[in-house]
């Protein structure tokens, strides 16, 4: 689904509420990236609503782990059933649509971020 | 002799106490928890009062708003799936737990089973529906089912407590938490667990109270003091109202054998339908008759030997007349006048946790030693004549308890208790 298709046809809930609960930090990347495009800025809001999703016994892992070839589910301990739960958020936030054939590739944090990175690349082309 | 079933634990997040001591002190003084309410910033709707969740505020679809007493250390990725009921329900197993001196580890072995009883959250129901609708299909959050669904109390407990006896809910309205504990009562006894954990909840929200406003079955009185009068002639409907409640019974020797400190025997119980109405129950009472006849058969007692029953009257006019014709028949009939009150004048009316709620209540009054009065009965109906309702607090130590639940579709239970 062609996400500007998508979006022209329903309202998806504010970024600035979705993110409300992350540190200033990560709203601060957030609007940086809406305005200017600021990948980098993308990137750090995605590694967020990843750690986000991270089960508490995990967290405390999360300074040694989290790296581009963290597995979501082996090194990070989170199950599919959050996996789909953080991708739904990132759909909201960067108005993008992940399909269940994207979702099987998408093993690592980096396999994401470059995901995500494309489908960003491929709205504002 | 046939396996007994021993209460060893209770949590409450009611509205009269959201801790084992504070539900007693209530009982005991008549203190009820009713408040009134503006749902939905609609100040022409008639419905006034409600028994109100204290401590929490779990309203909203979105958990990280939810706020909730710090002592319930309870970690996202368990909130995540949860509804507001899911929240109540899994702090009222915590205090359970605890006051059963058990913890997460004890009931993880596959001797310990999960019997909850929901309606499901219309709140988050509607709430994630509503998204899937305005997007025609496109767009719904991944936990609005397991969140919502009337399943929702089993699936998310059961995993957070890693429960791997037997787990299942109970759908049948106001009877649904004493369908589960006679299920539960059952499961002890045919040795398959060892221990049942048994929770009911509901939300208090405009979404799960208002609907039963356009059945006409809900107080109009806007009086919290008043408006939930089970058996008085001026009852007019009952008060919604919510939270969780949990007990935890025990195989006797397993129980006695951890040194367990033990409220009562869960010592029988009995279910029948009416087979006539889906929401109004049988004008004689003839499915709740059958249903006590079956629990005290089941204990193998008689009428004579209940001396306390916590009835199901939730002050509508037709339930309360059911069931006081049903009382009659049981007991007055036969001679027998044992003391009757309705907590729901205290609590309102909490749906499908009622019965697991007023289980607890009679575990506390055979432990603690008294027998709650009927609070704000006034004027007592004509047709509970032979009944006794005293309106305060007895001082006498109940032995033979027992409880009454009835539900849509005419499902009736009752549930008997008695002293160790």
């Amino acid at each position: 689904m062609d996400s500007k298709v998508r979006a022209d046809k329903f309202t998806t809930p504010e970024p600035a509420e979705l993110l409300k609960h992350l540190p200033a930090r990560i709203q601060d990347s957030y609007q940086r990236f809406a305005l200017t495009g600021d990948i980098q800025a993308a990137d750090e809001v995605v590694l967020a609503i990843i750690k986000d999703h991270v089960p508490t016994k995990k967290a405390a892992l999360i300074p040694t782990v989290l790296t581009d070839s963290s597995t979501l589910i082996g090194d990070l301990g989170i199950d599919s059933v959050s996996i789909a739960d953080a991708l739904f958020v990132l759909e909201d936030v960067f108005d993008v649509s992940i399909s269940n054939q994207d979702l099987v590739r998408l093993r690592t944090v980096g396999d994401l971020k470059i995901f995500l990175r494309s489908r960003l690349a491929n709205k504002s082309a | 002799m046939p396996r007994q079933a021993l209460v060893t634990g209770l949590g409450f997040i009611t509205p009269i106490g959201n801790t084992r001591a504070a539900v007693a002190q209530s009982l005991r003084e008549g203190r009820h928890g009713i408040e009134t309410v503006e749902f939905l910033g609609n100040p022409h709707l008639s419905i006034k009062v409600v028994g109100t969740i204290k401590e929490f505020v779990a309203h909203t679809p979105n958990w990280r708003d939810w706020r909730f007493p710090a002592s319930y250390d309870i970690p996202k990725e368990a909130l995540r799936g949860l509804s507001p009921h899911g929240l109540f329900a899994l702090c009222a197993i915590e205090q359970a737990l605890g006051d059963a001196q058990l913890t997460a580890a004890d009931i993880g072995d596959g001797a310990t089973g999960l019997y909850c009883a929901s309606a499901g959250s219309t709140l988050l129901a509607h709430h994630h529906l509503t998204r899937l609708l305005e997007s025609r299909g496109e767009r719904c959050g991944p936990l609005g089912v397991v969140s919502s669904i009337a399943g929702t109390l089993n699936f998310n407990l059961a995993a957070h407590y890693g429960i791997r006896g037997a787990v299942g809910g109970f759908v049948a309205a106001c009877a649904s938490s004493s369908h589960a504990l006679g299920c539960a009562l059952d499961d002890i006894r045919l040795g398959r667990q060892k221990r049942m954990i048994i929770v009911g909840a509901e939300e208090a929200t405009a979404e799960s109270i208002l609907p039963f406003a356009a059945m006409r079955a809900l107080s109009t009185n806007p009086d919290p003091a008043t408006a939930s009068r089970p058996f008085d002639a001026g009852r007019d409907g009952f008060v919604g109202s919510g939270g969780a409640v949990a007990l935890i019974i025990e195989e006797a020797e397993f129980a006695q054998q951890r040194g367990a400190r033990i409220y009562a025997e869960f010592a029988g119980w009995g279910q029948a339908a009416d087979g006539y109405n889906i929401a109004i129950s049988h004008p004689q009472g003839t499915g709740l008759v059958d249903a006590i006849n079956r629990a005290l058969q089941d204990t193998r007692i008689d009428s004579g030997q209940i001396d306390y029953i916590n009835a199901h009257a939730t002050s509508t006019p037709a339930g309360d007349r059911s069931e006081a014709l049903a009382l009659q028949t049981v007991f007055t009939a036969a001679g027998h006048t044992p003391p009757i009150s309705s907590t729901k004048g205290l609590t309102g009316h909490p749906l499908s946790m009622a019965g697991v709620m007023e289980a607890a209540f009679c575990s506390l009054a055979i432990k603690d030693g008294f027998i709650p009065g009927n609070a704000h009965l006034r004027d007592i109906d004509e047709v509970c004549r032979g009944l006794n309702l005293p309106r305060e607090t007895l001082p006498t130590p109940p032995r033979t308890v027992l409880s009454t639940s009835s539900g849509f579709g005419g499902s009736n239970v009752g549930l008997v208790f008695r002293r160790v």
